[in-house]
């Protein structure tokens, strides 16, 4: 089976550290040195979120957890707090992968809408209390919202570009076992 | 369904569970250490930028520079508009230069008379903007001077005209610069000619606020705003900006540098400050060491 072997799924593992690189790099370029009255959605999470729920198997804990404690330090975020966020809501989504594959689409997004609006509050509600300097509440806000928009958009992506499909009921991998 | 799983899975299965629990644990960990001792934490930051983002640059410089073309191509289509605007432009400068130049020569009189000597080691390193912040929460841009050409915390960056912002966070081959618009900046300033002194603090937004001002009535818009060296965080006498009202009556301040285009920042060496700490015995008399029990003898004298 073609998406299902350990050389299919280290090429894809690669393919989403190279994607979320390439996130990153895009925000440190130095291109925006004023003060921002939008924000961009937080592609790194709903990439993160629309594969651990299509396909765990490609994106490991570690993987994620890697990823967002080097995005925590290079955008000066407090370091994991937003990384452990985000590593408990991927392991929802990787145990709700078996009831995504049995529905529809809008129930994915509903699941996936749920898990970001979580992970911004959590954030949000911690952040209010320790960080020393103010929140801007209005702007994480909008990235959460945005970022719930612009989860389509990336399944369609990952699905047209990447082939990040839900596995089928049956499907198996190499050595027999579900997927 | 774990019926259907096979038997090796079912015993991997909690294992991992536990894997999980601690690694976010872990990760909890990070975030209460970086709560409680921020300052190492911030400098193993600093260390893992200078590892990461220099590496980046050989990507990023292209695309930063093909951005900057497409900026300057649009620039090229209203030419003609500009080039009469810098005609008109032209002119006025050379009214001004002219006054300029007599006020320099005026000036180099008076500093002569006073005998005024200017620090030398008022000097600057000059560094390229390699990242920005890459978050819309943060005002920063990382510079590519670091500890290596001697790059101190808290020293100050600006660009060719005003101040931009002060060193926060050196690597080796990095620093960071927290821009004056950040949330977390705040800088003592003086505004002129009323000499009044506030704070500058960072607000997220492209006009920082002007704050603990002891006479707003003293303060109009239009005046211009000096670095104070108050508290010795800063050299002073560095143009910052000038004062606007906003629509909301606060006073704002319309930063000098041209923040659009952070590419070059110098970055000024700190002079070391001198800090008097003799409570000014040359004005006192000493007191004598016998005082207190001459005193005591005489009382029971009397």
């Amino acid at each position: 089976m073609g998406s299902a072997g350990p050389a299919y799924i280290w090429t894809m593992r690669g393919v989403f550290a190279a994607i979320t690189v390439f996130i990153l790099l895009a925000q440190l370029l130095p291109l925006e040195t004023t003060p921002r009255r939008w924000v961009a959605p937080d592609l790194l999470l709903a990439f993160t979120l629309a594969w651990t729920l299509r396909r765990p198997d490609i994106v490991p804990v570690a993987l994620v957890a890697a990823v967002f404690l080097l995005a925590d330090f290079l955008l000066q975020r407090p370091p994991g707090l937003y990384t452990a966020l985000v590593v408990v809501a991927s392991e929802v989504a990787r145990a709700r992968h078996d009831d995504v594959r049995e529905t529809v689409f809008a129930a994915e997004w509903f699941t996936a809408t749920a898990l970001i609006t979580a992970v911004f509050l959590l954030y949000l509600i911690v952040t209010g209390i320790v960080s020393p300097i103010p929140v801007a509440t209005g702007l994480l806000l909008m990235q959460a919202l945005l970022t719930i928009l612009v989860y389509p958009l990336v399944v369609g992506l990952s699905q047209a570009i990447f082939g990040i499909k839900i596995a089928a009921q049956g499907e198996v991998d190499d050595r027999g076992r579900r997927l | 369904m774990a019926k259907d799983r096979t038997p090796q899975i079912d015993y991997a299965a909690p294992l991992r569970r536990l894997l999980v629990a601690l690694l976010v644990l872990v990760l909890f960990a990070v975030f209460l250490l970086w709560r409680i001792d921020s300052p190492r934490v911030e400098r193993l930051r600093a260390e893992i930028t200078d590892r990461v983002v220099p590496s980046f640059s050989w990507v990023s410089a292209p695309v930063t520079g093909l951005a900057h073309i497409v900026a300057d191509f649009r620039s090229y289509q209203r030419i003609y508009d500009q080039n009469q605007e810098l005609k008109r432009e032209l002119q006025q400068m050379k009214a001004w230069k002219e006054a300029a130049l007599q006020l320099e020569q005026e000036n180099a009189r008076l500093l002569d008379l006073n005998k005024v000597r200017l620090d030398p080691k008022f000097t600057h390193i000059t560094g390229v903007v390699m990242a920005d912040s890459g978050s819309p929460f943060r005002q920063s841009v990382l510079l590519n001077v670091g500890a290596r050409d001697g790059v101190k915390d808290g020293w100050a960056t600006m660009d060719g005209i005003g101040l931009v912002g002060r060193i926060s966070g050196v690597g080796r081959e990095t620093s960071r610069v927290i821009l004056l618009t950040d949330t977390s900046s705040r800088v003592p300033i003086v505004i002129q000619p009323s000499g009044q002194r506030a704070i500058l603090a960072g607000t997220n937004t492209a006009r920082p606020l002007i704050e603990l001002l002891d006479d707003p009535d003293s303060v109009r818009p239009g005046d211009r705003v000096f670095s104070s060296g108050d508290g010795s965080v800063f050299p002073a006498g560095i143009l910052v900006g000038e004062v606007t009202q906003s629509t909301d009556r606060r006073l704002r301040l319309r930063l000098a540098a041209d923040y659009e285009r952070l590419e070059f920042l110098r970055v000024i060496r700190a002079r070391e400050i001198e800090v008097i700490e003799d409570p000014g015995t040359l004005v006192t008399p000493p007191l004598s060491p016998v005082g207190p029990a001459a005193l005591v003898q005489d009382q029971a004298d009397g």
